[in-house]
């Protein structure tokens, strides 16, 4: 099912209404938001010097640091009154990067992930159970409303809790999951370590899988656990852009199909931020089209791909960006949260009875991600009784928590046990590989 | 302000009328949807054609939470699957929960009655909503997500938790109002005030529920967060949040009587007492699509008055409630049956179902501990490998309840023994 | 009362030898000895003869190091030792953080290492109730 006829429009009707809306786009942004208009006249570009869709080149990018510059809401274009929805996704330090919405924003956003859910195979009499964690993270609530709005019904089971997340399926026939991907395998995994076969016992036969990417040996392994009927599609979005929606996989699995009329994708060469040549691996750049509440132009994502423009047997002429295969920044997702490692550093500098140093680990036991910190003990006085150390170890997790919204495993080590840094510190190891 | 004149204000006899017609019609659809009512009704001998009016409504069978476990899963739901449109679930008495189900009109209604409320609390579409309740299957978070979005006001879907950032957002984005649990809010205010932050602020309503609170509690939060706060009531199997709601007069929680019709019930005898008398909540749904229920019995004790109240709204009000007729406790918002943590203690080898629950409110944060006594085989020497155990019983009573607990194990037989019924539950919490 | 060095150990194998490796070194003794099977982190607890030597050493190498007040009290080597020593605490409401035993070089007793929040106080209780409270290691 092609939830919407833009999907199909001819590279000219589609580049047609891009360049309609990315001029909009630009006079309405240069027209509401200070620090962009600033960052305009600072290039010395006009809204009027944008005529073609190659002008794009011409305007200046965003970056995430220009969310923590203008935190909380200097980048947003209307008040907040006018916002019905907000939502919020790590920032670089301890203040998260908040993201709001229009009403107008919602019906686009939740008609977005609509396609993508229609993309993966959902049909309106799929029963969806949502294993991403609600709240502040775009995940849920996005894929909730998107689901919801084709006629499925929707479980919002939230994140954790595999046993239940189990019974449910069995229970309630679920049809669809939605999770990342490595949860989805320890999912199907668990259900198997319960005498549950998914092939066999489950109804489930659709995964639309988002919050982290999913490689193509992970795939493989989803088939393996989940049987070979099952559809698992992944797509991307980040709450900068709306959240998902963005792009998503269709049955064929060719990459992910970009919704052109509300994005424009760019590649670039991260180190001189040159436009590269259709075909070739770089950053990805996007421009939203016609967001109200938060206009974005050129916001460089750091995610790597490449885009492709060939026809898809699905029928969607809508170009395709290939599995993401890694970052030109240092951030990692975990369990498909976003973690910089200057948050993790922010903390740690604030707790005295550590030292300064430390060792950010990341690995994958049971297809789930653990991290584990190592931090160096410097104040004698804890060592008084076991329970100093371990309200230390609480102490270092909680404050965690709070930023990252993540628990990770705090090691206590003895001063001077770190590797020390001559030039740039190696502070993270991520042994995740593949992906398995 | 008002947010659906027509209907909040209706006169008795208008709202009687409406009610009638509502029930007659739910009745007769879910005679020919629900084999379970169908059934009760036969064994009764009544027909559809019985039920003409409102005054017909005590023929009809009673509904428990018992038998939405019996037709566990979706044996209540009188719309066809592809018609539903959301689940969600609550506690059951024992391990399998109890599901509810929704249509894309039981949505609708269902914000519209938590708009009514916020409407009611003082809010409009320009208040900027904090959502600190639980989001997932529980009602709470989404219900007030969705009312508060219907209402057109900005939804901040905080979720429960990570009291830090809760404070670091609602500073930083300016909410105006706060929705979670009454002790979550006084938790809140507690770190707003120790942080010096109250100025900051720019609270000025609060709409709390999902367990049992006072007057003094609500005056203390108000006092706190120089706010006004309301109390909401609901509960999933009959929608979840938004049944009823105070208005700014506080003399009761108007339950919304054009989908929901209230009755008292005189415990010992089950039938209906009249106003201001002491008896069980029981609750018929008449607008309700995908799960209508008759005389649900919710076994929160309270009592009723059709007294038009100041505020202008002529729906009838419940008063605060004081107790429960079962021992169902509600522990930071959640559920909670006795029977589930032993449910929950029979996966673990390692241990006796004996247990002993201790719930306590610990700066407005209600904690739960649970000893449960060692088969003494596996007593062991070493720390760690009790430490493990431990860690393994709280977290099979956190996939069973939803909520932690503390896990204190004790040597076998330590745990008093009494001849009937066992007491396996002390709560200390009191309700200041 | 005597001083107790306290050492931050990791859980890991060799860590133990690393601390008594760099006491050998200083031609310091060790009298008493205990370390506990803690999942994350150990704190090694001691005796010596000389702690505060004994600190600096191991904090030059690296050591996360603590000396601290504990107190030795002798028992004679009988039955009921150790019960009328509990029961005196017990008599005193004292709760006890820690124990661990050694040996009186002088007496040629046993001896058992005390750790209670209030150790000044802990030690008058006991002296008043007759029981020896070690001064120090060796002559």
């Amino acid at each position: 099912m092609i939830w919407a006829p833009e999907e199909t429009y001819s590279r000219e009707e589609i580049q047609a209404i891009q360049l309609r809306k990315l001029k909009q786009t630009v006079a309405y942004i240069y027209e509401k938001v200070a620090a962009y208009r600033k960052k305009m006249d600072e290039a010395g570009i006009k809204p009027g010097d944008v005529q073609t869709l190659k002008d794009l080149e011409k305007l200046p990018f965003t970056n995430k640091s220009d969310f923590r510059e203008n935190y909380p809401t200097g980048l947003f274009a209307r008040p907040r009154k006018e916002l019905v929805r907000v939502h919020a996704s790590s920032g670089t330090t301890g203040k998260p990067t908040i993201v709001g919405y229009t009403r107008n924003d919602m019906t686009v956003w939740t008609n977005n992930v609509s396609r993508i859910a229609c993309m993966g195979g959902a049909m309106p009499d799929d029963i969806a159970q949502i294993a991403f964690g609600y709240g502040m993270f775009t995940g849920a609530l996005g894929l909730h409303a998107g689901l919801e709005n084709i006629g499925a019904s929707v479980m919002p089971m939230s994140s954790g809790n595999t046993k239940k997340q189990i019974m449910f399926m069995q229970d309630m026939g679920t049809t669809l999951l939605v999770a990342t991907p490595s949860y989805a395998l320890h999912l199907g995994e668990m259900a198997r370590s319960m005498g549950i076969d998914p092939e066999e016992d489950l109804d489930v036969h659709i995964g639309l899988f988002g919050g982290e990417g999913m490689t193509e040996p992970m795939r493989d392994e989803m088939h393996r656990i989940w049987g070979k009927r099952f559809l698992c599609t992944q797509n991307y979005g980040m709450s900068e852009l709306c959240g998902p929606g963005v792009s998503g996989e269709c049955e064929y699995l060719q990459g992910m199909h970009v919704n052109e009329d509300w994005f424009i994708p760019e590649i670039i060469n991260p180190e001189t931020g040159e436009v590269l040549p259709a075909g070739e691996k770089g950053e990805l750049v996007i421009t939203c089209l016609g967001k109200e509440a938060l206009p974005l132009i050129r916001y460089r994502t750091k995610d790597i791909s490449r885009l492709m423009y060939e026809p898809c047997p699905c029928g969607r002429t809508t170009v395709r960006m290939e599995n993401l295969s890694g970052r030109s920044d240092d951030m990692l997702v975990i369990r498909g949260v976003n973690v910089f490692p200057t948050q993790i550093e922010e903390v740690l500098l604030q707790i005295p009875e550590i030292g300064p140093h430390y060792e950010i680990k990341v690995e994958r036991k049971n297809r789930l991600d653990v991290m584990s910190i190592t931090v160096e003990l410097i104040d004698d006085r804890l060592l008084d009784s076991y329970k100093k150390l371990e309200e230390l170890n609480d102490k270092i997790r909680r404050s965690l928590k709070a930023i990252l919204g993540l628990d990770a495993v705090i090691q206590i080590v003895a001063p001077m046990s770190l590797q020390r840094f001559e030039g740039k510190a190696k502070r993270v190891t991520d042994l995740r590989g593949e992906g398995l | 302000m008002i947010w659906n004149e027509t209907k909040e204000c209706m006169s008795r006899d208008e709202l009687s009328h409406l009610q009638g017609m509502r029930l007659v019609k739910m009745v007769d659809r879910v005679y020919h949807n629900v084999p379970f009512y169908r059934k009760k009704m036969q064994e009764m001998g009544l027909e559809p054609g019985d039920i003409k009016g409102l005054e017909d409504l005590v023929k009809l069978p009673f509904t428990t939470k018992d038998d939405l476990r019996d037709n566990y899963p979706m044996g209540l739901v009188a719309v066809p699957e592809v018609q539903v449109n959301r689940i969600h679930a609550s506690s059951g008495t024992t391990g399998k929960p109890t599901v509810v189900a929704y249509t894309r009109r039981d949505l609708e209604i269902w914000s519209e009655c938590v708009a009514r409320g916020l409407v009611m609390a003082g809010l409009s579409r320009e208040d900027r909503v904090h959502v600190a309740y639980g989001y997932g299957l529980f009602t709470g978070g989404l219900g007030l997500h969705d009312g508060a979005a219907y209402l057109g006001a900005t939804v901040i879907p905080m979720s429960s938790g990570n009291t830090k950032k809760q404070i670091t957002l609602m500073e930083d984005f300016g909410a105006t109002a706060l929705a979670c649990t009454p002790s979550y809010a006084m938790h809140l205010a507690e770190a707003l005030v120790e942080a010096g932050r109250v100025p900051h602020i720019k609270l000025k309503a609060a709409i709390c529920g999902a367990e049992p609170w006072t007057d003094a509690m609500r005056d203390t939060l108000e006092g706190m967060l120089h706010i006004k706060a309301y109390d909401i009531y609901g509960l999933s199997e009959i929608m979840g949040p938004g049944v009823a709601q105070d208005c700014p007069y506080h003399k009761g929680l108007h339950i919304w009587e054009d989908h929901f019709i209230p009755e008292i019930l005189d415990p010992d005898t089950l039938r209906p007492a009249g106003p201001g008398v002491q008896g069980e909540l029981a609750i018929t749904t008449i607008t309700k699509e995908a799960l209508p229920l008759f005389r649900y019995r919710t076994k929160d004790l309270t009592s009723i008055t059709y007294d038009k109240c100041e505020c202008g709204r002529t729906h009838a009000r419940i008063a605060r409630f004081t107790g429960r007729t079962d021992d169902m406790l509600i522990i930071r918002g959640v559920n909670v049956f006795p029977s589930q943590v032993e449910a929950a203690l029979l996966e673990v080898d390692e241990v006796l179902p004996n247990y002993l629950m201790t719930v306590d409110r610990v700066g407005n944060l209600d904690t739960l501990e649970v000893q449960v006594e060692v088969e003494e085989r596996y007593f062991s020497d070493q720390m760690n490998q009790l430490q493990g155990l431990s860690r393994k019983i709280e977290h099979v009573i956190k996939q069973a309840l939803g909520i932690a607990a503390v896990v204190k194990l004790v040597e076998p037989k330590t745990i008093e023994r009494s001849e009937g019924k066992a007491k396996r539950v002390i709560d200390k919490r009191k309700l200041k | 009362m005597l001083k107790q060095l306290a050492v931050f150990v990791e859980n890991q194998s060799g860590s133990l030898r690393k601390v008594t490796t760099v006491l050998h070194g200083q031609k310091l003794n060790i009298y008493a000895f205990a370390s506990f099977d803690t999942p994350e982190f150990g704190i090694l607890r001691m005796l010596v003869d000389r702690p505060e030597e004994a600190k600096d050493a191991l904090t030059s190498q690296g050591f996360v190091t603590r000396v601290c007040d504990v107190i030795a009290v002798e028992l004679p080597d009988e039955q009921g030792g150790m019960d009328s020593l509990l029961a005196a605490l017990h008599e005193s409401n004292i709760s006890i953080n820690y124990t661990y035993s050694s040996f009186g070089r002088m007496s040629k007793v046993p001896a058992v290492v005390i750790h209670t929040d209030e150790v000044f106080e802990t030690e008058n209780v006991l002296k008043s109730k007759g029981f020896v409270c070690m001064e120090g290691l060796s002559k």
